[in-house]
């Protein structure tokens, strides 16, 4: 799916002594298939944005347009692309209720409208997509899992829906390392299995560097730098500016750069730091 | 010669799980001296026993087997809890949810106003308190308007205000965005360098390489425990730990034949020594 | 996002003179007025009421329209008791709207109640709005204290109080969150009948009751962490004390006092 975001505008509390503009005038495009990074400080307006993005919030000017149709129509195309664009929230283990696991993560494709056999086989398969064994968790209580199994039964409640696009909001978000790297990489092997669109919202230059092909800035409410890894990467003054730091193999580079070592800054990961070094060092 | 101000003997401690299946330790027979006036920092994966540890130390958790002392007080005398708990001070996790007051300075007091001190001191103290942590001007405020790390360094001023000797955080910036987690870890400096006592639970190995001594937890047992340094160079196999980039950088230079000595674990080492080299 | 902005319970922030009362005195300055109006048996208790209570929103210095939003909600309330006194009262009537009659006697007393209530809604809304809810539940807790002797847990209650508005924001915030998340998945809050609205606000309830406990485990913890250990021995940063400007409140509401009571008594 395609995602076209014009001129998009949005304002908390219009009219009222505290009115904020949230979002001003963003516009950018997701192609289907791509792998974008969303970075930007506290308050910036992501959490808006992505809101905005699959049709929880309507904007107060501008557009969401998905595959050719505005998502903020009332009709029923609009509504059906809606429904194939998944959301999932920081620290999605807090919207767990039901009795099982199984129950939970069906209650997406039950509001969709799907046969119990259909969600049944949906979550069991979403379930599998997440590294949790159907047949031991389906019939656990949801509260009575650690931390790690209880966000990844949360995303599967996502997943279960078949999106065409995922949305991630920090979905690492006080996992410890190990943690940390099981969820991108499981991330990454769905995006692969599904052909799905991603948009990771993180506060983590690694990760973005590693795994994006594209990255979205955005400042007070605006998108103000757009482009590859390498291209926002380059621009250190800018970035920190902004408040934001570079990914650690690239901001290494600069600084032996700033020596007046004759390295390229261009390097993105720790294999390309360590090759970069090898050549000018080794 | 320091002192030590937590003592931990042979502490055992495993919590009684509901849904069957027998009681793994999350402690499983820990000795450890913290002294005073030092910076430790603790870390571990989840479910390596570091937060159970951190409850040891002011009497929140009895050991099953073994022996907490702080100053000499047992933890597990009913009588000093208090005392023990004045002593030494904790910051959790959640900036939300360890805050009681709606307005800033009134939780700052809580801890003051529990121990019985006189009005007027509390006064001062919570001024101070909030002067060191730089939450002075915003101490009228409710904190439901702070960001995280603001609020987490109210939690630290109100343990400051109870003037305890040792503060404890459990993975204080866990649930902070990177700002948040430079404005916590800056005070902990700052707190260090005026003569308290820290210890630091944490699972980024970035916080922990601050601090002077590094006690490494796994499966319920202490598998390292000493300088940043030293865990750096360690050659063993420790499970799950993500090394500082600059150490793990180094590493696989060596094997490329790059020389990189083995006391370089920073950026700025790693920086300086291969731009002398050029 | 906006919600967390909103101040609670509709405090109007000032320095007036009846802002700086000590909240004892306003909270024992409200129950007299509330009680007053219930001395009242003619409207010219009311006018002096009516005197009385203008006179102390004027030295507040809160805008009227913020007196009036405190209206709305009962807005309802005073429409259907002004017609249920209106038509259900027997006596002399003045005119007919078919099988319904209007009587004098109706009239009167239509309108006795609704001044009442106005006045009622007035006074106690105007505590709210020149005094902070945290200041409140700390008079509340000092007026309650004598009753330790009885068991009454005064500090207890008003510990739970303190937690309760520190908290509530924090609790707005996770309702709004988890009902996005839930709408995420396709939930619908908003359609279908009584029944089937309730069942569907059970995954926006058993989260939000999970978070609650989870919220309160931790802050217990904290709590203890801190020495909490109940009232016993506690002493208060902010101290409160009487100053001359209570004295001249409790005066004044004497004097207002005494004057309803003869009004009362005075009737032939």
């Amino acid at each position: 799916m395609r995602i076209e975001v014009k001129g998009l505008t949005h304002i908390y509390s219009e009219g009222m002594p505290f009115e904020t503009v949230a979002l001003e005038d963003v516009s950018f495009t997701l192609q289907p298939g791509s792998f974008a990074g969303l970075i930007g400080h506290t308050g910036s307006g992501k959490s808006t944005l992505i809101q905005h993005l699959n049709g929880l919030l309507r904007p107060v000017e501008g557009a969401v347009i998905a595959d050719g149709v505005d998502i903020a129509e009332k009709s029923d195309a609009a509504r059906a692309l809606r429904r194939r664009i998944g959301l999932v929230f920081q620290y999605p283990e807090y919207q767990l209720f039901e009795e099982t696991v199984l129950r939970d993560v069906c209650f997406g494709p039950k509001n969709l409208g799907f046969s119990q056999e259909e969600c049944e086989a949906r979550a069991l398969h979403a379930l599998s997509l997440v590294g949790l064994d159907g047949e031991t968790f389906r019939d656990r209580s949801p509260f009575g899992l650690s931390g790690g199994e209880k966000r990844r039964v949360a995303i599967a409640g996502v997943l279960a829906m078949e999106p065409d696009v995922l949305i991630l909001d920090e979905p690492t978000a006080g996992l410890d390392p190990a943690g940390h790297r099981a969820v991108l990489d499981m991330v990454q092997e769905i995006k692969r299995e599904r052909d799905l669109t991603i948009l990771l919202v993180t506060h983590n230059m690694d990760d973005v560097a590693r795994l994006a092909d594209r990255v979205l800035v955005m400042e007070k409410g605006r998108l103000v730098m757009e482009g590859t890894p390498g291209e926002i990467f380059s621009k250190e003054q800018e970035l920190h500016r902004l408040g934001l730091s570079l990914p650690q193999a690239t901001r290494l580079m600069k600084r032996l750069e700033e020596k007046g070592c004759p390295v390229q800054t261009d390097v993105l990961t720790f294999e390309e730091a360590e090759e970069q070094i090898v050549k000018v060092f080794g | 010669m320091s002192e030590a101000i937590i003592e931990i003997e042979q502490v055992v401690f495993s919590y009684v799980r509901e849904e069957g299946g027998e009681n793994i330790p999350a402690l499983d027979g820990v000795d450890l001296e913290i002294l005073e006036g030092s910076f430790v920092a603790v870390i571990g994966p989840n479910g390596s026993g570091k937060s159970t540890l951190a409850k040891c130390f002011n009497a929140l958790l009895l050991p099953e087997k073994g022996r907490v002392r702080v100053r000499g007080m047992d933890t597990g005398d009913d009588e000093r809890v208090w005392d023990i708990r004045k002593t030494v001070g904790m910051v959790f996790q959640n900036p939300d949810n360890q805050l009681v007051s709606s307005i800033v300075e009134d939780d700052v007091a809580f801890g003051p106003e529990n121990l019985g001190v006189e009005p007027a001191e509390i006064r001062e103290r919570v001024d101070a308190a909030l002067r060191s942590v730089d939450m002075y001007e915003h101490r009228k405020k409710g904190p439901h308007l702070l960001s995280g790390g603001q609020k987490q360094r109210i939690a630290i001023a109100g343990v400051l205000a109870m003037e305890s000797e040792c503060i404890v955080l459990d993975e204080p910036t866990a649930m902070l965005d990177p700002s948040g987690r430079r404005e916590v870890m800056e005070i902990i400096r700052r707190l260090h360098a005026r003569g308290k006592t820290i210890v630091l639970i944490t699972h980024f190995m970035e916080e922990a390489a601050q601090a002077d001594r590094i006690v490494v937890m796994e499966k319920g047992r202490i598998a390292f425990d000493g300088t940043p340094g030293e865990l750096f160079t360690h050659s063993g196999d420790l499970q799950d730990l993500d090394m500082p980039f600059a150490v793990q950088l180094a590493a696989r230079l060596r094997k490329r034949g790059i020389d990189v000595p083995k006391d370089a674990i920073s950026e700025m080492d790693l920086v300086e020594f291969l731009c002398a080299s050029k | 996002m906006a919600i967390k902005d909103i101040t609670l319970g509709q405090y109007f922030p000032g320095e007036s003179a009846v802002h700086r009362l000590d909240p004892r005195t306003k909270i024992l300055g409200t129950f007299v007025f509330i009680i007053s109006l219930f001395i009242v048996n003619r409207f010219a208790g009311f006018a002096i009421a009516a005197v009385f209570l203008g006179a102390v929103i004027a030295a507040s210095r809160v805008p009227l329209k913020f007196m009036l939003k405190g209206l709305r909600p009962i807005l309802f309330l005073i429409v259907f008791s002004t017609l249920l006194n209106l038509f259900v009262t027997t006596g002399t009537p003045i005119f007919q709207i078919g099988p319904l009659s209007v009587t004098e006697e109706g009239v009167y007393r239509a309108s006795f109640m609704v001044i009442r209530l106005i006045l009622l809604i007035f006074g106690s809304s105007l505590l709210t709005l020149v005094t902070k809810p945290i200041t409140l539940t700390d008079g509340i807790e000092r007026l309650l204290s004598p009753m330790n002797i009885v068991k009454l847990p005064s500090h207890e209650l008003a510990m739970m109080m303190t937690i309760a508005l520190r908290f509530i924001p924090t609790l707005l915030d996770e309702t709004d969150k988890i009902m996005k998340a839930q709408t995420a998945r396709g939930a619908d809050f908003e359609s279908g009948n009584l029944f089937r609205r309730a069942k569907g606000l059970i995954p926006l309830l058993v989260p939000l009751f999970v978070s609650a406990f989870r919220i309160a485990a931790d802050l217990a913890m904290a709590m203890e962490a801190r020495c909490y250990r109940g009232g016993k021995g506690r002493t208060r940063m902010n101290g409160m004390a009487f100053t001359g400007l209570d004295a001249l409140a409790f005066l004044v509401l004497a004097v207002y006092f005494g004057s309803i009571v003869y009004v009362r008594l005075v009737t032939a």
